[in-house]
């Protein structure tokens, strides 16, 4: 007779054990599912992570707030700038330091392409595990345009140390709002190119509607945030319900979804997207002249006290909570990772599932393992 | 189903949730902390899971998030802290509670029945600082290796690489005999 299935009390389930990573294709980084399965169906799963952990929230400890970003950066390296934001933001309202309006913007446009990128490897991703191989090159293809913009602009693709203490490192190009105009076109198309693909596809319709659906109560119990939590039905969004930076000049829509299945989930990104190119053009057009970066005191020794900020990553909601006391590296920089709670909470939502859909699951929560291991 | 917007409920001031807090939590012996960024509720370790609680059962003002569980060591003092951070389903208003543990004694009780997402956050607290969550279903380590627990702690150093002969030879699960077929050099250091 087989043992009990982990995490039941029944002893006569037959079961067996499958490892899905931490090498799996499909987990996005380096995570381990070990899954407890009855034929094809999940009855239990134990997320396993750690792989990844580098001591990001060690090394912050060591860092002055101007060193600070290049290790938050690689956290979630995949929307570095909107963690630049959140980790900016809390030592603001430490420093008690002043944004200029123009760096104010901008941040808005770094952070809102940004989540587009990331929405864009998301869709490949997803797609990807659903079984198609051209979301992957479409959705690469939209990410390409940004990150070249991101290139002029940051001199980075990926981990750009830009966002600083009291605005932004560098002014923009002379070109910037040029080159900014010039690709919301394209990924306006881009994006209708990628609905086309996938969102009406009669296979992925049937692969991913009524799959794994949630009620808000349940996604708020298990801790999930973001646009996963927005496909329930609950428009939590903390651009509108807490808005931060200069996010209540904006006009935009908090998309929302009906049932939370990964269909919704899904839809969520896209339509933020659309969203993300409203902001983005707004923000092209109320972008004023002037100073690119604030005063910020000589002496940057951390105050005495704390500063708790929340962000609305594209994964989720970002925290990022830094004490100082008085010395020049903080006593504590302490990062809510919105992935991690997600991957927490995949033990409970793959419980009688497919294993096949535990993949699509897992895409659909938009995971980035670098930030859960931190 | 009908869609629900965050902010069509209510949402509390920081006024009514610390005096939600004052009626609620105080009895319970906490301490209740307005003049910082969320209100804060300063407990003894012994009434946390009350607090917890109470949080998870309130309606109005109702918290249906628990962001994190942050650690933090103050040597001076010879204490460990366990910050808590709630904030609302519904709105954005949160609160938080503080339980201050010797550092030699570090027994916290777990939240984990009444907030099951606080189970990763106690495991990872276990791996940073050492807490000691009473209770815990599943206390295993999460993000370090068991020779590896308590980096965040102010005295464990940032730079020094671990002797990796050393610990080979410590861990439990691989022989170092099995370890030196592998990989003859470190034999060597």
């Amino acid at each position: 007779m087989a043992e009990a299935v982990p995490g039941t009390s029944d002893s006569n389930a037959e079961f067996m054990q499958i490892n899905m990573g931490p090498q799996h294709p499909s987990t996005h980084g380096v995570c381990r599912l070990e899954l407890a399965v009855d034929g094809e169906v999940v009855l239990s799963c134990r997320p396993e992570i750690g792989y990844l952990h580098r001591g990001v929230e060690k090394i912050a400890e060591n860092l002055t707030v101007i060193q600070l970003p290049v290790i938050t950066d690689r956290a979630d390296y995949l929307s570095a700038l909107n963690t630049e934001l959140g980790v900016m933001l809390a030592a603001e309202q430490l420093y008690e330091v002043a944004v200029p309006e123009r760096a104010e913007y901008i941040r808005v446009i770094m952070a809102e392409l940004n989540r587009i990128a990331n929405h864009m490897m998301f869709y490949g991703a997803l797609g990807t595990d659903a079984g198609f191989s051209s979301p992957f090159i479409f959705g690469w293809w939209n990410r390409e345009i940004i990150h070249d913009v991101f290139e002029e602009v940051t001199g980075a693709r990926m981990l750009h140390n830009y966002i600083a203490l009291g605005g932004v490192k560098q002014d923009v190009p002379a070109n910037f709002k040029d080159s900014v105009k010039k690709i919301l076109p394209q990924l306006a198309d881009g994006l209708d190119r990628c609905h086309g693909l996938l969102t009406d596809n009669e296979i992925f319709v049937a692969r991913t509607k009524g799959l794994n659906p949630l009620t808000p109560e349940e996604a708020l119990r298990l801790g999930l945030t973001g646009p996963s939590l927005r496909a329930t039905g609950l428009a939590r969004d903390l651009r509108r319900l807490a808005p931060y930076s200069i996010y209540d000049r904006f006009e935009f829509e908090v998309p929302v979804g009906t049932v939370g299945d990964v269909h919704d989930r899904y839809m969520m990104r896209l339509l933020e997207m659309r969203e993300s190119l409203r902001i983005i053009e707004q923000a092209l057009e109320g972008m004023p002249d002037g100073e690119y970066r604030g005063e910020i005191p000589r002496r940057l020794r951390y105050p005495v006290g704390e500063a708790y900020s929340r962000t609305e990553s594209p994964r989720g909601e970002l925290g990022i909570y830094i004490v100082g006391d008085g010395q020049n590296t903080a006593h504590r920089v302490k990062i809510r990772a919105p992935a991690f709670v997600h991957v927490s909470a995949m033990e409970e939502l793959l419980k009688g599932t497919y294993i096949a859909d535990a993949v699509l699951i897992f895409a659909s929560l938009d995971i980035v393992l670098g930030e859960a291991d931190r | 189903m009908a869609q629900e917007v965050a902010g069509s409920r209510p949402a509390p001031t920081k006024e009514s949730i610390a005096d939600w807090a004052r009626a609620t939590l105080e009895p319970m012996g906490g301490t209740v902390v307005v003049d910082r960024q969320f209100v804060e509720v300063e407990l003894p370790a012994e009434k946390l899971r009350a607090a917890a609680h109470a949080i998870s059962e309130s309606d109005d003002p109702e918290f249906r998030l628990l962001y994190d569980i942050s650690g933090l060591h103050w040597p001076d003092d010879g204490e460990l802290e366990a910050v808590y951070h709630f904030f609302g389903g519904w709105h954005a208003e949160g609160i938080t509670l503080r339980v201050r543990v010797p550092e030699d004694r570090p027994l916290i009780p777990t939240i984990s029945e009444d907030w099951p997402t606080a189970n990763w956050h106690e495991r990872e607290a276990m791996d940073l600082f050492l807490f000691e969550f009473e209770g815990h279903p599943y206390p295993e380590p999460l993000l370090l290796e068991k020779d590896m627990q308590g980096a965040l702690l102010k005295h464990y150093p940032q730079r020094e690489a671990p002797d990796m002969v050393e610990r080979f030879k410590q861990r439990g699960d691989v022989p170092f005999e099995i370890w030196k077929a592998v990989r003859p050099e470190i034999e060597n250091g």
